[in-house]
Formats: C-alpha cells, structure tokens, sequence
C-alpha cells in the first residue's frame, strides 16, 4: 500500500467533508418523501449547505457556570477523532498512513470519541445534556468489546494489524464470506459509536437533544459535523476490513472502494429511519448474552482456520 | 421544530399567551441564539406571519428583543437516599409546559438521581392554564345549524390519535414513522380524500405491528396495576386498533346527534394527577418520556366526543 | 534497526501528528468564518429546562447505575490487550495460542453469565 506524505494530510478532511455533504443531501432528498413536502428534491439536497451557513452566523451561546473548558474540547474532539481514524483509512491502494498497528490506532481514536462526548454533555451544567453524555457511557460498555472482537477477529485472519495487510489478505476470498458474524457486528457497532440511529439516545429526542440540547451556532456545526465524519470513516473501514477493499471487476480500486462506502452508508442510513432508537437499558443483555459470545464464537473460528 | 431553544430561530406562540405561559415563553426567547424573531399568531393568520418572519431571519434582524439578565449563583443539587438508601444527590427537574413532543399543558416536576426518577409530582390543568380545547372542532357548527356527521367525527379522533401517536413514536426515535404519522396528521386536517388517507393510515399500522424492534422495547414500560391498561406496547396497539376501526365511518356523512357520540371504552381512564406520579417513580427519563407520551392525559372516558365544556 | 529503519517505523505516526495538525487548523479556519460572520458576540444563557427558572447546578454525583457493569467491562478489556498482539503471533504459535486464548475467554464468559444472574446486565 502507498503511503502518502505532505498534501494527503490536507486533502483528507476535506474529502471526507466533501463525502459527508454528498450523504447528508442525500439523506435529505430521501426525507422529502417521506415528508410528504411540497418542494422538489433539489431544494431539499440543498437544506445541508443552509444549514451549515445557518450555525456559521449563529450566535454562539454559553450557559450559566458551564464548565467551558471540557465542553469546548469535547465539541472539537469528535470531528478530531474522527479525523485521526480515517489516517488508516486506504482509498484503493493509497492510505494516509498504514503503521503496522493500523487497527489499534482506529480503535484507539474511535474511543477518544466516546470520552469527547462524554465531556460535551458535561460541559453545559444542564440536566438534559448531562444524562445525554452518560448515556453515551453506558453505551461504550455495550457496543466497545462486540466492536473490538470483530476488528481483531478481522486481524486474526490477516495475521497482521496492518490494515494494507488486511486488504491483502483478501485476495482470493473477502473475509465477510467467513466472517459473516463480525461483519454484522460491525456494522451494529459503527453505528453505536458514532451515536447514529438506532443508537442516537445520547442525542435523543426525549432529551430534547441530549448532549447537543445546549449547543448553538458554530459549536454545533462542529460536533454535528463530527458526527456525519465518524459515520463516515466508520463505513469506510468497513471496506477494508471484511469487503475487500478496492477489489472488484472492471472499475478503478479507488472508486470501488467509494461505491462500497457508499454502500455501507446507505445502510446506516437506512437503519437509522428504521428503527426506533434502542435504549441500553435494555440493549446490554443483548449485547453481552448474544453478541459478545457470537464475536468469541467467531475469532475462535477464524482461528482455527488460520491453524489449518 | 428544532428541539431546544439553541437549535430554534423562531419563537412561534399560536392562540392566546395565558398568564401562566409568558414567564416560560420569555425564557425560552432569551435562550434562543440571533438571529431570532418573535411570532404572534392567531388563527388564519399562520403563513403571514411565518412569511414576515422568515424575510427578518434572512437579513439577520432582530424582531423584538426580550432583554433581562441571566441570573448567577445556582445552588449545589442536594442529597436524597436512592432505593438502597446510598445518599446521592438529586436533581430537580421540571418536565414542561415547553418541551417538544410533550403533552400541552402538562407539568411534571422531577427528582433525578442520576437518570432515575425518583419523585414525580403533577400540576394540574388549572394551575398551568391549558387554552380553549382544539379537540371540539366538529361540534364547532353545532349552533349554526350545519349537519355534523360521524365521518368528521371520525376523521377528527383519527387527527387526535395520530397527534399522540406522533408524538410517541418522536419521542422514542422513531423519526421514519413519527414523520408519516404527522403528515397523515396534517392532510388529514386539510381535508385529504378518505382513499388517500386510509391507504396510508392501513400501511403505516401495519408497519408499526410488525415491528418486533417496537414491541421489544416498549412492553413491560409503563404498567400499574389499578390506574391504566397494559404498558406502552399493549396502548400503542390499541389506539392502532382504534384507527382501523374510525377509518371505517370517514366516508359516512350519517348524522351525529348534537350530544355527540357515546362515550363508549374509546381511551384509557387516565387523571394524570393521580396516575402519573405512580407510573413515573423508578423508571429511567426515556422510559418515562415513553410513558407520558403513551397516555392521553387529559382525557376521560366521559369526555370522549363529548361537545360540552370540561368539568375538570 | 538503523535510523532509516526508525524513520520508517515512525512515518506512520508523523503523519497522524500532520494529520491532527491539519484539523486543528481547519477548525481555527471554520471558528475564524464564523466570527467575521457572527451577529451577535457570545453570551451567556440559563440552561433549557422546559421553560422552567433553573435553581441549581446540573454537576452532580451522577447515580452510575450500572456501576457493576463497568467492572465486568474492564475485566474484559483489560483482556483485549493481550488479543491484539496475540492476533500476529497465533499462527505461528500453534494451537496452544488457540487454546489458551479461548480458555481464557471462556473463563470471562462464565462471569459474565455469573453477572447477569445476579443481575448487573439490567438496572432499571
């Protein structure tokens, strides 16, 4: 794989931006329908861009005795921890960086978001947002060891945590052939860490949007924007971790890989007006008597197949 | 609807602004970030006045401005003992009158400890100062002679129903179908063609009951053994029940007596007063916002589709 | 392992330090647009509470309710950091690697089931 150096750097945030913007008019296009509005679809995909110009001129606000300093860091950090994920993220045979601990470093930034939001609904000192960033607490306890078992069960069959390697490793068959188990996993989980629906209860409605509730202006376009990044990098390495990657016939590996991620996005777009968000009051057993022992039951497999 | 006042650019107050809501709506504006406006409407008056509103966003002005200071010097949350009889502290949160997805007029006031609640205590009705009830429009022609007929009758419960149904399904996330039920919602109030609607309204029942998703997250919240009907799952299911049944009358244009129709088992038996705060101890603030919004609690079966005043 | 062989190893990591160098600075860039755009300067607030006067602090001892549950959860993740470099080594090390692993995963999984009998997987 082809690291690359210098202009990669920049050229990253603004790409995955630039994807998060195609996804959030498409989603809106969608919403129209459903919606029932009398406006064409057109005018709907352009809802993002006035929405992003809307928080740009908004008024900034904070709360009585907030605690600024974690509430502002938390707010920047998602889009940050997203940000760093997608270092190892590969487009086709190019990645920003492929350290030999690839899939460590996504891990390892994904969970800097759980405590950034943790710190974002602490910050404003007002109930909504607190028992939002709690929320999203218990929610780490649920969906961080399924998620973590499907990477390294995705490690295991590559013999590496390179994620180039992991690519490589796919040649002859993808690993959601044989690892149908953590491919679903993984796909739950995404979704969980970046407090997507059905897993958006940290920003739920019934807190009147829980860690955003007190959020305005150009700190809410950051963290929401966070938000759509981290889905983002979160579909896209669902391509080099089970879907082979820029494999495919006749189309360039780059632009594999894009249609895959587009894929995988649609689906978590798709799950999000789906279902009804899911609370982990009653999640964790599912989490820890079904997925967690299906992952084990996984890895082992895979693990005796590497053996043989 | 933006869901918090630093999401809002409007302040919208349709109907009369009694007493008991200017404090509230006063400090609902000061929370909303500029630009902003503030909107007066009365009826028919909606689309003026939203039209005005919009042009004084888009040049970033400033339509009227509230004032007042913000206050400083909050106090520490006390310390209450918890189910186990661990001091922890407590928070109070009052749930109303302006939250979005929330019952109008409803006050409840709540002691957290962490996300728990563990008092809820009512207002009532009186003291927050519900408005002249939307709900009794097909009766409005009652004195003018013209014919009221069991389809309008039915066609308004069915609004009512997708009203809270709406407004259950927003509260649990459900965005795809709290959407559908508020368009049904509206076209229906528009005079939408019966066909349209019960084509619609039967897919969208349908959906909702095949859903195990639904059904395993809403069974065993919200049951009390004297006060209500089954939990969440089971009232959900019969209000769908019910809006099977009224899409049978939308086309009939048979008159309805001018006492209305008979009250029947229509809706569940619910003073909130006395049911609320039971229902509301000991659960967790998204099961009780589930709870609240699975009950219609301003309605007794003995006001059900009836055209005279409220005896509450 | 030269220091062109150091360099190399640590590209990687320089990379990631120009990467969040970059999204810092776009973020200053995005923070700089919103301020020469503002309307209005920052202010302060009461936090929203239904339209309710708000009398006290939100900062409290939250009641984590599922404080056994963290537990089992570091137990487990404490765990996972065997399991990473254990996924480089385990075809080489045979079936002893397997089987230590699962063993030891096993051991975990009786706990959890042990947890959740006593109740930690629900807390309402």
């Amino acid at each position: 794989m082809t690291e690359g150096t210098g202009w990669a750097v920049l050229v990253l945030p603004l790409a995955l931006t630039a994807f998060a913007l195609l996804a959030l008019a498409a989603d809106a296009a969608v919403g129209v329908r459903v919606a029932h509005a009398r406006r064409s679809v057109a005018a709907a995909a352009a809802d993002p861009w006035r929405e992003v110009a809307r928080l740009l001129v908004g008024q900034r606000r904070t709360t009585v005795a907030a605690d600024g300093v974690l509430w502002r860091s938390g707010v920047v950090t998602v889009p940050l921890a997203a940000l760093l994920a997608a270092l190892v993220l590969p487009l086709g045979g190019f990645a920003a960086a492929d350290p030999g601990v690839g899939i460590v470093w996504f891990n390892a930034m994904e969970i800097l978001g759980w405590a950034a939001l943790w710190t974002a609904g602490w910050g404003p000192n007002s109930p909504l947002s607190l028992i939002g960033g709690y929320r999203f607490v218990a929610q780490g306890m649920c969906y961080e060891l399924p998620h973590m078992f499907a990477l390294i069960t995705a490690a295991t069959g590559a013999g590496t945590l390179r994620v180039g390697g992991i690519v490589d490793a796919q040649a002859e068959l993808w690993f959601v052939v044989w690892m149908p188990v953590a491919f679903v996993v993984y796909l739950i989980s995404a979704a969980a860490m970046a407090f997507w629906g059905p897993f958006d209860a940290p920003l739920g409605r019934d807190l009147s949007g829980g860690v955003v509730a007190e959020l305005s202006g150009v700190d809410r376009l950051v963290l929401l924007t966070g938000r759509w990044l981290l889905v983002v990098v979160a579909a896209g390495m669902a391509v080099p971790l089970f879907l082979g990657g820029g494999r495919g016939p006749l189309l360039p590996a780059w632009l594999w890989t894009l249609v895959k991620t587009a894929l995988v996005l649609t689906f978590l777009l798709w799950s999000r007006r789906r279902f009804p968000t899911v609370r982990m009051e009653r999640f964790t057993e599912v989490s820890w008597l079904v997925l967690l022992p299906l992952t084990i039951l996984q890895a082992l497999l895979v693990a005796l197949v590497v053996l043989v | 609807m933006a869901l918090n006042p630093a999401d809002a650019d409007l302040v919208v107050v349709a109907g009369p602004l009694t007493p008991r809501f200017t404090e509230p709506v006063e400090r609902i504006w000061r929370q909303v970030p500029r630009p902003r406006a503030f909107v007066r409407v009365r009826e028919h008056e909606v689309g003026d006045r939203l039209d005005t509103a919009s042009v004084v966003l888009s040049r970033g002005g400033e339509h009227e401005d509230g004032g007042g200071e913000v206050r400083n010097g909050l106090v520490m949350a006390d310390r209450g003992t918890d189910r186990d009889g661990l001091a922890l502290d407590r928070l109070h949160v009052p749930l109303g009158p302006l939250l979005p997805n929330w019952p109008a007029g409803l006050v409840v006031h709540t002691t957290l400890q962490g996300d728990v609640i563990q008092h809820a205590q009512v207002d009532t009705p009186d003291e927050v100062g519900v408005g002249e009830d939307f709900w009794r429009w097909p009766w409005w022609p009652a004195g003018t002679g013209e014919k009221i007929t069991s389809g309008g009758v039915a066609r308004i419960r069915l609004v009512e129903l997708l009203d809270a149904l709406g407004r259950l399904f927003a509260v649990a996330g459900w965005l795809d179908v709290a959407m559908r039920a508020g368009v049904l919602r509206d076209f229906l109030l528009e005079g939408a063609e019966s066909a349209w609607v019960r084509r619609r309204l039967l897919r969208l029942i349908t959906r909702v009951r095949r859903s195990r998703t639904w059904r395993w997250l809403t069974a065993e919240l919200g049951e009390h053994r004297h006060s209500v009907v089954g939990d969440v799952s089971t009232r959900c299911s019969a209000w769908l029940n019910e809006m099977e049944r009224l899409l049978v009358d939308l086309d009939s244009i048979e008159s309805v007596p001018l006492d209305g129709p008979g009250s029947g088992d229509r809706s569940v038996p619910v003073s909130p007063q006395r049911v609320l705060p039971e229902l509301l101890e000991g659960t967790e603030f998204a099961s009780a916002r589930l709870i609240v919004a699975s009950l219609e609690p301003w309605r007794s079966p003995d006001e059900v589709g009836s055209p005279g005043g409220v005896d509450d | 392992m030269g220091f062109e062989g150091i360099m190399l190893a640590m590209h990687g990591f320089v990379t990631a330090l120009l990467l969040l160098g970059s999204g810092l600075g776009l973020l200053g860039v995005v923070y700089l647009v919103a301020w020469s755009v503002r309307r209005a300067p920052a202010e302060s607030v009461e936090a929203f509470l239904s339209g309710n006067r708000s009398v006290e602090h939100a900062f409290s001892r939250f009641h984590v309710r599922w404080y056994a549950l963290t537990m089992l959860y570091l137990a487990f993740e404490m765990e996972m950091l065997f399991m990473y470099p254990w996924a480089l080594v385990v075809a080489d090390e045979g079936a002893s690697a397997v089987i230590e692993m699962f063993v030891f995963l096993a051991i975990l999984l009786a706990g959890v089931v042990y947890a959740w009998r006593e109740g930690v997987l629900r807390w309402v």
